[in-house]
């Protein structure tokens, strides 16, 4: 449905830039050719939004691109808004150059018309593209939403369930095979949350019926994909916005301008051109004192002039100010920072208030693209038997933040090890300390970002290696294996 | 930090001086109705935004976690260069239409002497970039080295050292960035200098124009090209971090073999790999173990494995099997299958046979994540796991690793 209506746009604009250049060959306008030109722009746009497009449909994982290629359209959108800024800053650099030396508009009636044409298709494609403009923007913020936004889709599971699996019945949603491994009696309490989680859903199924009706399509359409939409949108828009002026401008002109006519004096008090000024200054004048005074024309009044460098420079002011959300929220996605609606430090400490739960520590939250964010976490765990029972709250944690995948990754403390509490068991060696995407952990404010506190780590594994790396040739690959054993060999007895 | 402010500064006063250039080259441009000056105008102008975006790329980078970031802000690097790069093609295809229009319509360039005057200004003070520039941004990369402690004659030393040169290379991303650009604005002044003295020595005056007109244009678009040829690569290059491609040393195919290989994987699943910013490499993955003394005997080589591949923050979940799941899917995507759009590859098709079925499966498995393909059946395989306990796990037909070599979803190919 996006590709068709980019398309037919793309067809359209590219189909009327054509014309327009066709036109201004013909007619010899100038001004003609540079407004095709701004139509190339917004073809151009389309272009790259049709390729985000594209590539975002590819979501399965590739050789190349692990995630898929689902952020195309951030990217897309990103394209565009930045392609929007240097349009808008081209804009700027005209408008002050007409400012020191005005033009004026030949054959306005020719301008008129073919403004009118392009204001006609760019409304077209306001129109097409309105659905996923600014008020898409709401929808995008709905769709942030943790709770409810996602279930409904999928109904509830209770309907579709198979009867007489008593197990099924436990379990409606899948359980991490995490837990699977424990007792009936855990069984029981999942079998509690298993309902409480089902009264959540049915709630949050009638709360969203208004959102039922919407058909599968347009669920789907995730906020990366109006990030894409709204940059074409702004594009159509400053596009249209031109014509407008255009079409103003040209009307204004073919009205109040009194233009120099071919023959005779005229005397353009608008045009700073000095020494023809002088001249005609003084012919007219000489002449005029010698006879009719009226007969000197002189050229319209001159604020029409101006009219063309304030309107774009009100229409560039407009197109910065739409522009830059767009801007902002796809360049937030992309700098993987935390989504909006999602507060690291409750969650931090919601993860960390679980029994069973030590520390916790490499918690990184993503967005992928639209509404599939990503979360890891190191979680420490005094042994293996409190991860299993704890296993499924913090999925179900993650899960209320509207993280649903999730890496977690368990770490059992070694043996004799108290000051370990914060600190990741397995790190990579030291002197990968550069390339780990953090170095330290973040429990705290994380002030320590020089690089001697994260080697001053007493990591058990870490400080194991140290000497090593003071070592010189006598080392090698076996000897690090030896020594990583007798760790793995104190974890062993830690956890049985 | 002496360094740094120092550099600083430089950098702060090379911007204002590019300010100052950018606003008389392009004044002279209209001015003189030169197109080629307003071509190098542009381009002095995306190096200063360069260097601005270099200058708050760095501080930027220092910040390690952040309540709105938890990775930092390491990326600003790359989005700095993309936004810049993509602003200076925009730029430079404005420049492109306005030559297009120069050659349908001729214009002489008029005040020859002026724009020759600002023309060779501009050159010097590319050339005074370029020399700055040099001397101040190569030096900063040595010393972070000597403070990790490595001792160059490590046994790793080839790999080592091979990476760290990689991560020199790439950590001048930005950096780079800026340099191409200052050549290109050389070349572009050079360019104006030859369509200036061209006018100057013979000036037109008021004739009509000659071949004389259609220099500017021609050479402007050559200058186009050769900027255009500088600005994609770095688009490319920071394309691919931002759209999480896998880096461009990490060879997946060969990484999953040697995954394979662990002992003590049965299979794993939602393997990614990623570059956060130059050099730092990010994976998660899902491991399928029999028992937990499995798992942690193999978090070790597993993480072995992706040392030597260049990743060093994994981030490992295990997952136990048990009879009932398949050993294809994934034991914990999210708590409920109404999340299934949201994971970052759907596990909605079911596993079928082992090694066609694992084929087959990675096309169907994130197959349109978010496309249903209009079924909407929530239980599928995912199946319940309650009470199984140990001994079932050990029934569990425990297919040799290299049986499971061919089964691990997530990114095999």
């Amino acid at each position: 449905n996006r590709r068709a209506r980019l398309l037919c746009m793309l067809a359209l604009t590219f189909l009327f830039f054509v014309v327009e250049v066709a036109v201004s060959r013909v007619t010899s306008s100038l001004a003609m050719l540079s407004d095709s030109f701004h139509m190339l722009s917004d073809v151009m746009a389309l272009v790259v939004a049709l390729v985000a497009v594209r590539f975002a449909q590819r979501t399965r994982a590739t050789k190349k691109n692990t995630f898929g290629w689902v952020r195309a359209e951030v990217m897309g959108a990103l394209v565009n808004a930045v392609f929007l800024t240097a349009l808008c800053f081209t804009i700027l650099l005209e408008a002050i150059e007409r400012f020191t030396e005005p033009h004026e508009i030949q054959q306005p009636l020719v301008v008129i018309a073919v403004g009118v044409a392009g204001l006609i298709i760019n409304l077209l494609g306001l129109c097409l593209f309105n659905h996923h403009g600014v008020g898409g923007h709401g929808h995008a913020h709905g769709h942030g939403h943790s709770h409810g936004g996602r279930q409904h889709p999928r109904g509830g599971p209770k309907p579709e369930q198979p009867p007489g699996d008593g197990e099924a019945a436990l379990h409606r949603e899948e359980t991490s095979t995490l837990v699977e491994n424990c007792s009936s009696s855990n069984g029981v309490s999942q079998e509690k949350l298993g309902d409480m989680k089902d009264d959540m859903s049915d709630v949050q199924v009638n709360g969203n019926a208004g959102h039922y009706p919407l058909d599968e399509e347009e669920v789907e359409e995730d906020s990366s994909a109006q990030l894409n939409m709204r940059g074409v949108f702004l594009h159509v828009f400053g596009d249209a916005l031109g014509s407008v002026i255009v079409v103003v401008n040209a009307l204004l002109f073919y009205g109040l301008w009194n233009p120099c006519p071919e023959d005779g004096p005229c005397f353009n008090p608008c045009v700073n051109n000095h020494c023809m000024e002088n001249a005609t200054l003084s012919q007219a004048l000489g002449r005029a004192n010698k006879s009719e005074q009226e007969s000197v024309t002189v050229a319209g009044p001159c604020w029409l002039l101006y009219l063309d460098p304030v309107l774009c420079l009100i229409m560039v002011c407009i197109l910065l100010y739409t522009t830059y959300p767009l801007l902002r929220e796809s360049a937030l996605i992309l700098l993987q920072t935390v989504p909006k609606q999602i507060d690291v430090h409750s969650l931090n400490s919601k993860l960390r208030t679980l029994e069973g739960v030590e520390a916790i520590h490499e918690l990184h939250i993503w967005q992928l693209a639209g509404s599939r964010i990503i979360g890891t976490a190191h979680i420490k765990c005094p042994d293996p038997s409190t991860y299993m029972m704890v296993a499924k709250r913090i999925k179900e944690i993650f899960h209320d933040e509207g993280i649903h995948a999730t890496t977690i990754q368990p770490e059992f403390a070694s043996v004799g090890s108290e000051s370990g509490r914060g600190k990741c068991e397995l790190p990579c060696r030291t002197q990968c300390a550069l390339k780990q995407c953090c170095g330290t952990g973040e429990d705290s404010t994380a002030k320590k970002t020089e690089k001697s506190s994260s080697l001053s780590i007493s990591c058990s594994e870490v400080v194991i290696e140290f000497p090593k790396t003071r070592r010189t040739k006598s080392e090698s690959i076996p000897s690090v294996k030896l020594e990583a054993n007798t760790d793995q060999n104190e974890q062993f007895e830690s956890s049985l | 930090m002496g360094r740094y402010s120092g550099r600083s500064i430089r950098l702060i006063l090379m911007c204002v001086l590019s300010l100052a250039i950018f606003a008389i080259e392009i004044s002279v441009a209209y001015v003189g109705n030169s197109l080629s000056l307003a071509s190098d105008a542009f381009a002095v102008l995306s190096h200063l935004i360069s260097m601005i975006i270099g200058l708050f790329g760095v501080r930027f980078s220092r910040v390690k976690w952040h309540k709105a970031s938890t990775f930092g802000f390491s990326r600003a690097d790359v989005l700095g260069a993309f936004g810049n790069s993509v602003f200076a093609t925009a730029l430079m295809f404005s420049i492109f239409v306005e030559a297009i229009k120069r050659f349908i319509n001729p214009q002489k360039t008029e005040k020859a002497l002026l724009v020759l005057i600002i023309g060779i200004s501009g050159l010097f003070f590319n050339l005074l970039n370029y020399v700055i520039f040099m001397e101040c941004c190569y030096c900063r990369a040595p010393p972070r080295d000597t403070e990790t402690g490595d001792s160059p004659n490590d046994q790793k030393s080839p790999e080592v050292g091979s990476e760290k040169k990689k991560e020199k290379k790439s950590e001048a991303l930005n950096i780079r960035g800026v340099l191409l650009h200052v050549m290109g604005d050389a070349l572009g002044s050079v360019v104006v200098v030859v369509t200036a003295t061209i006018f100057y020595v013979r000036p037109l005056g008021d004739a009509s124009c000659n071949w004389q007109c259609y220099i500017d244009p021609s050479l402007t678009i050559i200058m186009v090209l050769i900027i255009l040829s500088s600005a994609f690569p770095l688009i490319k290059e920071t394309s691919t971090i931002l759209l999480q491609m896998v880096p461009k040393g990490v060879n997946m195919q060969l990484l999953t073999d040697r995954l394979a290989r662990v002992p003590g994987v049965s299979s794993f699943h939602e393997v990614h790999v990623w570059e956060l910013a130059s050099g730092k490499n990010i994976a998660t993955l899902h491991v399928k173990c029999q028992t937990p003394s499995d798992y942690q005997d193999a978090a070790y080589k597993i993480r072995k494995v992706f040392h030597e591949a260049g990743v060093h923050s994994v981030t490992i979940q295990p997952e136990y099997i048990d009879h009932k799941t398949s050993q294809l899917l994934c034991s914990s995507p999210c708590i409920s299958k109404a999340c299934d759009s949201q994971l970052c590859c759907s596990q909605r098709e079911p596993p079928r046979a082992k090694t066609n079925g694992y084929m087959e499966r990675r096309e169907s498995c994130p197959s349109a994540g978010h496309k249903d393909n209009g079924s909407r059946r929530t239980d599928i395989e995912i199946h319940i796991e309650d009470s199984a306990a140990e001994e079932s796990v050990k029934n569990v037909k425990n297919c040799d690793v290299s049986d499971d070599k061919s089964q691990s979803c997530g990114t095999r190919f």
